[in-house]
């Protein structure tokens, strides 16, 4: 090997990018198109927005929880039952430096209004004060409060309880305790902020803990004292210290409980939008950046040509890619946080509906979000621009127009798409058997599945769109071709709009059948738990129905026998147990339904065995067999375990044990339930009232079957409401998506459209052509998102419940819910192919054949 | 992925074969009410509103010990207040707030048949300032005056809420007090001996003191100007043995601010050389209305002498900004008393003395310096400042 | 002993397609030592493999075997960077369709070579290439502004600016009227000698203007002589 030294060497080293002229003819293209810029950044910002907006929402909502859970967390954490005395509250005052709060409470019956039973609610205003110190405090109506204290015989209802009484605001209520009689004088009002406060405090007077304890006749005597302790063993057994016989100290934690419970399933919904956000994102990014690169070809092209290296093209791409990302991050933090207000608007009012008021006009935008919003949209762009850097790199000029594109394409693409396909699924599928029980990682397969189908859908929408060419050909001639050519060639853009509109659609199916399997489901167990006709429980810790009372409602005509039980907690070695002590008679047995049972097994469970709930069981690792160990004054008591039944009531799970085994292990007989079983011709209106009537133990509510059912229907309707929300949002986000994404098809096409006009189609007949084709795509793209909607509802009903909660149901699926998907995907492809199918059908063809 | 199910599913806690506790669980709905009708007590209603069922202040009383060291229901408001600067053997500066207020939230007892009745609201306010680590510790406590839980006795004379509280008994001189003071709080407490030195002034004429020129604008006041005080105060873990002085006020009224009336500034100074000063000064909204002014000296042997109003000069020198809510607080004061050719600066010992729970005041140590008849004068005292 | 010579060198040269299951010859062994400085027409029939011989001898494609030898180098044994700067530095390109960069001005289209070499007097020497195509008044305007024959007369411009030792062109006066061809052949005439210029034409008139003319025939190579 020899160098000439008449040959010019050739310098083999690149010494830097020689960039200025080929950056100004990038920037001279982008603002030569602005409309193509402007879509481009859309579709990043879109991305962007959902993200920002679901961050936003989900930290100012968990802002508003904590600051509402601080505020109820001062509220009562502990209560002492057992009628405690004035003195012992005042004892506690001087003794200890925690909030405290007396309650005398009765039953009295209205004297004007039929004898109707009410409630009087006493308290000391004073000490309520102390005992909500640290929340917000208004004080604007101070002096109206203490009016409870100045003026005796006053009292505060509900706005609806005045109505219900027919009277207003300053008149007087006459009352009977026994024989005794008083008047009431309504000086102000209880204002309510939710539908339940609402019913639970129908027909209560709250009054002064004075003039409470004159009417109930029950001078030195409380109900109960409320108490906010904080955590800690040595707290508890210092106030327990100073209790005396009969008194007891009384844990509260459903609350607290129900709290955290709300704000974790609001983090999991929200983050679980944000991630389907981020998926119909990176559709939206990467679609953007084939479509660039598409744009930039020839540019591209003539530069490899004069020798420009690949890594010149990369930087370009990618500065462009950045520029775009960073546009769309303000762009998106912008529109974002302005989303959130909206979305904490809605999720506000769901809450305040539900459960307790907070104020969520909070909208935090905090730097991390701010720095997440950045790099995901910089970061995003250029990660999912890599395929179209990669595409851009293989850019290569080529003199004449012969075999430009490589033969093995096509195949390669479908291999790379089924061998991802096979590699997600496998994973997600492995990762699931793997790690039976992790939450997260459940989620992680399911979202590992889904991306897999996912890759399938490029090639499945290949497929029906062929079909669909040769369909419209049969029907519609070469117009019908025209609108479906998208979608018959392989691996276009046509796709990704499809798969993105897919994403969102098959999100609706799989969360709507979920839902609705579930409501199915508790529907159903309701129907099967509430046996008997009327309900008749205390409301109240330490609250218990007397014998006397369990015979008057025996003795109400239309009962054909009363079931009693016991709700209590009992402690074991492995932690506290939620346990139901119920002897309703062996009918009331049928409503369980079992998910597995010993042979008789209603004979072993009145004979000392225990039926516990599917998440008891799940939680515990307990099946058939199995004992549970409780403690009992001094020995520890084993139960065998002889069913495992379905129940929604508690994801922490449930003991029911037979009331008599009950009794004679744990030597407790109090009641706290009574279950009113009518003859057939009963009416239950009728037995509600009786019921009412019999009661006198204060705190306790008499129910029908039927009112209970709705009411915890109304409650998971409404709980579900704010899913179809943020449901409805993906969907919007998604059709925001496709629009821009038809857009540049349709600019993409511009020139093969006009020369359709050219031909002699008229504008109309493009805009329906070009109609007719975003139709199609709703239609292949519904489709399409069925099985892999109702994949992901199966998913979530068998991973994710069972994992979070350990119950089970079955798949039941509402055909109108797929029927619904379906219409919304061509409804959506339609909107978004409106727009860009009229902006080409107005634009003269000299305009666009004028660029060639 | 919209996993609500957890919500859905606490709702039906307990609901099983058909408890409806959770659903309906009212004492926990009672919380939410409570969060709605939850209000102070005393607060910031303290001084507003003159019921007319109460008494209004006139001359006709003639105020005796120890009767009117007790309470005096048919007046709205009362309070028993001692403040005073203490030290411990080496030096180290203390000061410390006792009050408490009384309010009557109607003039007659109902008849009921319970303990809890009651007419009266009570509130205590303890606070601690260590001058040498600028700690400023305030707590409050709030009660009914049923169940023994607060109250007021004039013989002997006792006054408290909950476990604070104020006991004393007769001293040699009229008016005079032995008294032990306790408080405690999670992060301070005191307990005190107090020995009043000099006996009580009655202010104003005869123990009225006239707040603004509108008759019935009045207090029945009185002070206990030096009392010698020693006892332990504890901070945050410390136990610190201290003594010095303290001084007490003992006020009760219906209604003393005018309208236009906008808060005051009052300082009890207690010279070096065993001399006090009170004056106080009632600023009006409109800074253009000359402030209404009051000032006394007492003497080292407890005769009193009135300073007549526009002999007394109150000039801000320099103020400190609450960063609460941006009140600017002036803690450096000049003083001018021509008639006694007094020229005094007071200024605070630490500027953040603001009180915030219940209602927001300035009440805090100062220190004294100045100059009489071209003779050095020095002490310490106390500063109250509301309405800023 | 490998011959060295400033020659374009075709040996063996192969190269095939794939299209459906059918794998279609285009050059089978073809042979060709363009010489130095004198402008070469390769001409043939339609499919006859001509753009082809082209894209393998600037390196944009690679032979299925034989070598391509441009300079002393062979151009399949470079690696794809050593291509790219050996087509930036030595060669110069015109296609049949006038591949002007739209958003850049004549005279930016025409400097692009000399910023990517690294070259100074960019401007002196784009104005003189411009002149020597007789378009140094139009050098601000931009290609959609400009005739099919002025936009291919700024493509030559471009190709001969940083003075290749390699002229490719690919039917430089397909889609031109009489005229405009004209000119393009005075032009590329007058760039033989400088550079070695090879022309893939139809047009006789431009063929016969050349010193080698050369045909492409069922994948092999001939050489008429003038």
């Amino acid at each position: 090997m020899t160098d000439s030294g008449s040959c010019d060497p050739v310098k083999w080293k690149c010494t830097n990018l020689k960039l200025k002229t080929a950056l100004l003819a990038w920037v001279r293209e982008v603002i030569r198109a602005p409309l193509q810029s402007t879509l481009s950044v859309l579709g990043v910002a879109l991305g962007v927005t959902a993200i920002v907006a679901v961050n936003i929402t989900n930290h100012s909502a968990r802002e508003s929880f904590l600051a509402a859970s601080n505020a109820l967390a001062e509220s009562a954490t502990h209560s002492i039952a057992g009628e405690p005395s004035d003195q012992l509250y005042r004892e506690l005052r001087l003794k200890t430096n925690h909030p405290l709060q007396p309650v005398v409470q009765g039953r009295v019956r209205l004297s004007d209004i039929n004898d109707t039973s009410a409630t009087v609610y006493g308290i000391d205003p004073i000490a309520y004060y102390r005992f909500n110190i640290g929340s917000n405090t208004t004080p604007s109506s101070s002096e109206e409060v203490n009016q409870l204290i100045a003026e005796a015989f006053s009292t505060f209802v509900t706005a609806d309880t005045l109505h219900q009484l027919g009277v207003k605001l300053g008149d007087s209520v006459k009352l009977r305790y026994g024989r005794k009689s008083h008047e009431l004088q309504i000086t102000g009002l209880i204002e309510t902020s939710t539908p339940l406060q609402e019913q639970s405090f129908r027909l209560l007077f709250l009054t002064d803990i004075a003039t409470a304890q004159t009417i109930l006749g029950m001078r030195g005597q409380l109900s109960s004292i409320q108490l906010q302790l904080p955590h800690g063993d040595k707290v508890l057994q210092e106030i327990e210290d100073l209790l005396p016989q009969g008194t007891h100290l009384e844990g509260r934690i459903n609350r607290q409980r129900s709290l955290t419970s709300i704000t974790d399933a609001f983090q999991t919904n929200l983050t679980a939008m944000s991630l389907l956000a981020l998926l119909v994102a990176i559709f939206l990014i990467y679609n953007t950046m084939t479509f660039l690169v598409m744009r930039r070809r020839p540019t591209i092209e003539i530069l490899r040509a004069l020798g420009f290296s690949r890594s010149g093209i990369t930087v370009c791409l990618t500065l462009e890619a950045a520029a775009i990302g960073l546009a769309a991050s303000i762009i998106g933090i912008l529109i974002g946080s302005q989303l959130a207000k909206l979305l904490l608007v809605l999720v506000e009012r769901s809450i305040n509906n539900l459960y307790f008021p907070i104020e969520a006009d909070i909208t935090i935008l905090t730097p991390t979000v701010i720095f997440l919003a950045v790099c995901l949209g910089i970061g995003s762009t250029i990660l999912a621009a890599l395929p179209a850097l990669h595409e851009a790199q293989n850019l290569m000029p080529s003199f004449g127009t012969e075999f430009r594109h490589p033969p093995s394409s096509a195949r390669k693409r479908v291999f790379v798409f089924l061998t991802s396909c096979t590699g997600f699924v496998v994973a997600g599928v492995t990762l699931m058997q793997l790690y039976p029980t992790s939450i997260a990682l459940g989620f992680i397969s399911i979202n590992l599945i889904v991306i897999g189908y996912f890759c399938l859908v490029p090639l499945l929408s290949q497929v029906l769109g062929r079909a669909l060419r040769v369909a419209s050909k049969q029907f519609f001639g070469l117009r019908g071709v025209l609108s479906s050519r998208a979608l018959s060639m392989s691996g276009g853009r046509s796709s990704i709009a499809i798969c993105a509109l897919c994403v969102a659609i098959s999100a609706t199916v799989g969360v709507g059948v979920m839902i609705s399997s579930f409501r199915t489901a508790v529907d159903d167990w309701l129907s099967d738990r509430l046996r008997a006709d009327v309900y008749v429980s205390t409301q109240d810790y330490g609250g218990q129905l007397s014998e006397i009372e369990i015979n008057r409602l025996k003795m109400i005509p239309g009962v054909k026998s009363v079931g009693v039980a016991k709700w209590d907690w009992l402690q074991g070695p492995d932690g506290r147990s939620r346990i139901f002590a119920v002897d309703y008679g062996e009918h009331a047995f049928d409503g369980y339904r079992f998910k597995e049972k010993t042979p008789e097994v209603w004979n072993r469970f009145q004979s000392g065995g225990i039926i516990i709930s599917e998440p008891y069981a799940w939680k515990h690792k307990l099946s058939l067999g199995d004992t549970v160990e409780f403690f009992s004054e001094n020995t520890v008591i084993q139960i065998p375990v002889v069913g495992v039944f379905f129940d929604y009531s508690s994801d922490r799970g449930v003991v029911v044990i037979h009331r008599d085994v009950y009794v004679s292990n744990f030597s407790d007989n109090a009641i706290t339930t009574a279950a009113l079983f009518g003859y057939p011709d009963a009416n239950l209106q009728t037995l509600k009232h009786e019921a009412n009537q019999s009661i006198i133990s204060p705190g306790v509510r008499v129910w029908t079957a039927g009112g209970m059912h709705g009411a915890a229907m109304e409650i998971f309707d409404q709980t579900f409401a704010i899913t179809a929300v943020l449901r409805s949002l993906a969907v919007i986000v998604a059709i925001i998506a496709v629009v821009s994404i038809l857009a540049m098809i349709q600019i993409d096409r511009g020139r093969e459209l006009h020369i359709q006009n050219a031909v002699g189609f008229t504008s109309r007949e493009i805009w329906a052509s070009a109609s007719i084709e975003a139709g199609v795509m709703g239609l292949i793209a519904g489709m399409l998102s069925l099985p892999v909607g109702l994949l992901l509802s199966w998913l979530l009903i068998w991973v994710v419940n069972q994992r979070s909660y350990g119950w089970t149901m079955e798949l039941l699926i509402d055909g109108t819910i797929l029927i619904e998907a379906v219409l919304l995907a061509i409804i959506a492809a339609l909107l978004a192919g409106i727009v860009p199918a009229w902006w080409l059908a107005h634009r003269t063809p000299k305009q666009s054949l004028r660029v060639e | 992925m919209g996993m609500k199910t957890r919500l859905g599913i606490t709702a039906f806690i307990v609901l099983s074969s058909g408890v409806a506790v959770w659903l309906m669980n009212w004492s926990s709905n009672m919380e939410d009410a409570g969060a709605q009708i939850q209000q102070p007590v005393l607060g910031n209603v303290l001084l507003e509103s003159s019921d007319s069922q109460f008494e209004s202040v006139t001359n006709s009383r003639q105020l005796e010990f120890p009767r009117d060291h007790g309470s005096h229901p048919e007046f709205q408001t009362e309070w028993w207040y001692f403040t005073g600067n203490l030290k411990n053997n080496e030096g180290r500066q203390f000061g410390y707030q006792f009050t408490v207020f009384r309010r009557a939230l109607s003039r007659d007892l109902p008849e009921l048949d319970s303990d809890w009745g009651t007419t009266q609201a009570y509130l205590a306010h303890a606070g601690v300032t260590d001058v040498q680590s600028k700690r400023y510790l305030v707590d409050e406590i709030y009660s009914r005056g049923a169940l023994n839980l607060a109250g007021v006795r004039a013989e002997p004379f006792s006054v408290w809420v909950e476990n604070w509280r104020a006991d004393g008994s007769v001293g040699q001189c009229a008016g005079c007090l032995t008294l032990s003071i306790k408080a405690e709080s999670d992060d301070f407490s005191f307990s005190f001996d107090l020995d009043s030195a000099k006996p009580a002034v009655l202010h104003g004429e005869r123990g009225v003191s006239r707040k603004s020129t509108i008759p019935g604008n009045a207090s029945y006041y009185y002070s206990l100007s030096r009392l010698r005080t020693s006892g332990t105060l504890t901070i945050q873990g410390e136990n610190i043995t201290v003594s010095g002085d303290s001084w007490m006020d003992h006020e009760w009224f219906s209604s003393v601010l005018d309208e236009g009336q906008s808060g005051w500034d009052w300082f009890s100074l207690q010279l070096d050389d065993q001399r006090e000063l009170m004056l106080f000064q009632i600023r009006n909204h409109d800074p253009s209305v000359d402030p209404f002014k009051y000032g006394v000296v007492i003497d080292q042997r407890g005769h009193s002498e009135l300073i007549p109003p526009e002999q007394i000069a109150l000039t801000p020198v320099r103020t400190w900004k609450s960063n609460l809510n941006h009140s600017e607080y002036p803690v450096h004061w000049k003083i001018e008393i021509p008639r006694l050719n007094i020229n005094l600066d007071v200024e605070s010992l630490i500027d953040a003395q603001e009180r915030n729970d219940s209602f927001r005041y300035w009440e805090g140590a100062i220190r004294v310096s100045g100059m009489e008849n071209n003779r050095p004068i020095t002490g310490l005292g106390y500063l109250e400042m509301t309405g800023y | 002993m490998v011959e060295t010579s400033q020659n374009v060198l075709i040996h063996a040269l192969s190269k095939s397609y794939l299209e459906g299951d059918h794998n279609h010859v285009v050059l089978n062994g073809v042979n060709a030592e363009f010489e130095t400085g004198l402008m070469h027409a390769v001409t043939g029939r339609s499919g006859s493999g001509k753009s082809t011989l082209l894209n393998l001898i600037a390196g944009i494609d690679l032979p299925d075997s034989g070598t391509v030898s441009i300079a002393g180098h062979n151009v399949s044994g470079l690696n794809e960077r050593q291509r790219t700067l050996l087509r930036r530095q030595k060669i110069g390109i015109v296609f049949q369709f006038f591949n002007l960069i739209e958003s850049l001005t004549v005279a930016e289209n025409v400097m692009l070579p000399l910023e990517l070499n690294g070259e100074p007097d960019r401007t002196q020497r784009t104005n003189e290439a411009l002149d020597r195509v007789g378009l140094g008044n139009l050098s601000q305007r931009f290609p959609a502004g400009l005739s099919g024959g002025e936009q291919q007369r700024v493509a030559i411009a471009r190709a001969i600016v940083h003075k290749p030792s390699l002229i490719l062109a690919d039917e430089p006066t397909g889609n031109l009227d009489d005229d405009s061809a004209q000119q393009i052949i005075s032009i590329l005439d007058e760039s033989r000698g400088e550079s070695t210029v090879i022309v893939v034409t139809h047009s006789i008139e431009l063929a016969e203007r050349c010193d080698r003319q050369w045909e492409l025939r069922s994948g092999q190579m001939e050489m008429h002589q003038p």
